[in-house]
């Protein structure tokens, strides 16, 4: 598979591709009326300065891993960063792509003045994101669930005799439990690795492991409503006929 | 089984769970999770549900929810 690899040069016309862009890109944007600014070596020197306390961090959380990738990354920036000194450009946005982006450097090689953007906009807290918050309302599936705030149809189960509608409900609750077992598993697998990689938000950079977390906590929380109705539902079952119908996901609402 | 075979039972299945009276957020997850699994296998299939829940969370429109309706 390498040989094949190696066969198909894609490296080198991902490299080609990379530069004809951002050629296109130096061309186009004046156009548009915008200036293009290549950083100077001081301001380079500052960014790369700032960047190393980001790399120390990322480095403790991902240990030898994290060492070994960022070596290869910085492996990979070599070849552009030594044309880029060739051309003139002071190491050029790369390094400092590099130098900002830790474990996501090598994406971001393709993107030096993308990089540059989100740099400027971090260090002047003139813009936010906090769309990767918005995770938070996952906290409100247990109480939606409690208060019957869910969406579903009970046009059929509601002309069912009884003893139907329960089996329902207990089949219903028994899938959705192991649906959100199943989502809670992955879905905090995902929080635990953006905690070993030590991924941050694109501007604040914010560690993303904490919003994350809120999809399967909240997820949780609801879980376990889920299992107490599911508890309900089987006493019922296996209680007086008269009271073997469809209990309310609440208990306070029975 | 053809994608479309499965699409149109999988769809046939959704309705169904409608019908048991199955909150529509968990029947559309169960449906999309079981079509995933099944085109993508377990490791593809399951990491695809982790970054679908993450990315859809994660709209900027959803930080317009208000936060209390009392």
């Amino acid at each position: 598979m390498l040989d094949a690899i190696k066969e198909s040069n894609l490296e080198e016309k991902e490299w080609q591709d990379a530069a004809a862009a951002e050629e296109r890109a130096r061309k186009r944007l004046p156009e548009l009326g915008m200036t293009i600014v290549d950083p100077s070596k001081d301001e380079m020197a500052k960014a790369r300065q700032i960047a190393k306390a980001a790399w120390d961090i990322w480095l403790q959380r991902t240990g030898p891993d994290g060492k070994r990738g960022l070596e290869l990354a910085l492996e990979g920036a070599g070849p552009v960063a030594a044309a880029r000194d060739r051309e003139g450009v002071e190491g050029g946005g790369a390094a400092l792509g590099a130098g900002h982006a830790g474990p996501g450097a090598a994406h971001l090689l393709r993107r030096p003045h993308a990089v540059l953007l989100q740099s400027s906009a971090a260090a002047s807290w003139t813009s936010w994101d906090p769309s990767s918050c918005s995770s938070v309302i996952f906290g409100a599936a247990a109480q939606t669930y409690r208060v019957g705030g869910h969406v579903r149809v009970d046009l059929v189960t509601s002309t069912c005799r009884a003893p139907r509608a329960r089996g329902c409900a207990v089949l219903n609750l028994a899938l959705g439990l192991v649906f959100l077992a199943v989502v809670i598993w992955v879905t905090s697998q995902s929080a635990l690795t953006a905690y070993r990689y030590g991924r941050v938000s694109a501007v604040l950079l914010y560690p993303l492991w904490l919003p994350m977390l809120l999809i399967p906590a909240g997820l949780l929380l609801m879980a376990l409503c889920m299992v107490g109705t599911l508890r309900r539902q089987l006493r019922a079952a296996l209680g007086p006929w008269d009271r073997r119908d469809e209990v309310p996901p609440s208990a306070g609402t029975e | 089984m053809s994608e479309a075979g499965l699409g149109a039972l999988l769809i046939a299945l959704m309705f169904l769970l409608f019908a048991m009276g199955m909150e529509i957020a968990l029947a559309m997850g169960i449906v999309g999770v079981l079509g995933l699994l099944y085109l993508k296998g377990w490791t593809v299939g399951l990491g695809v549900v982790g970054s679908i829940a993450w990315s859809n969370a994660t709209s900027f429109t959803f930080v317009a929810v208000p936060s209390s309706s009392s």
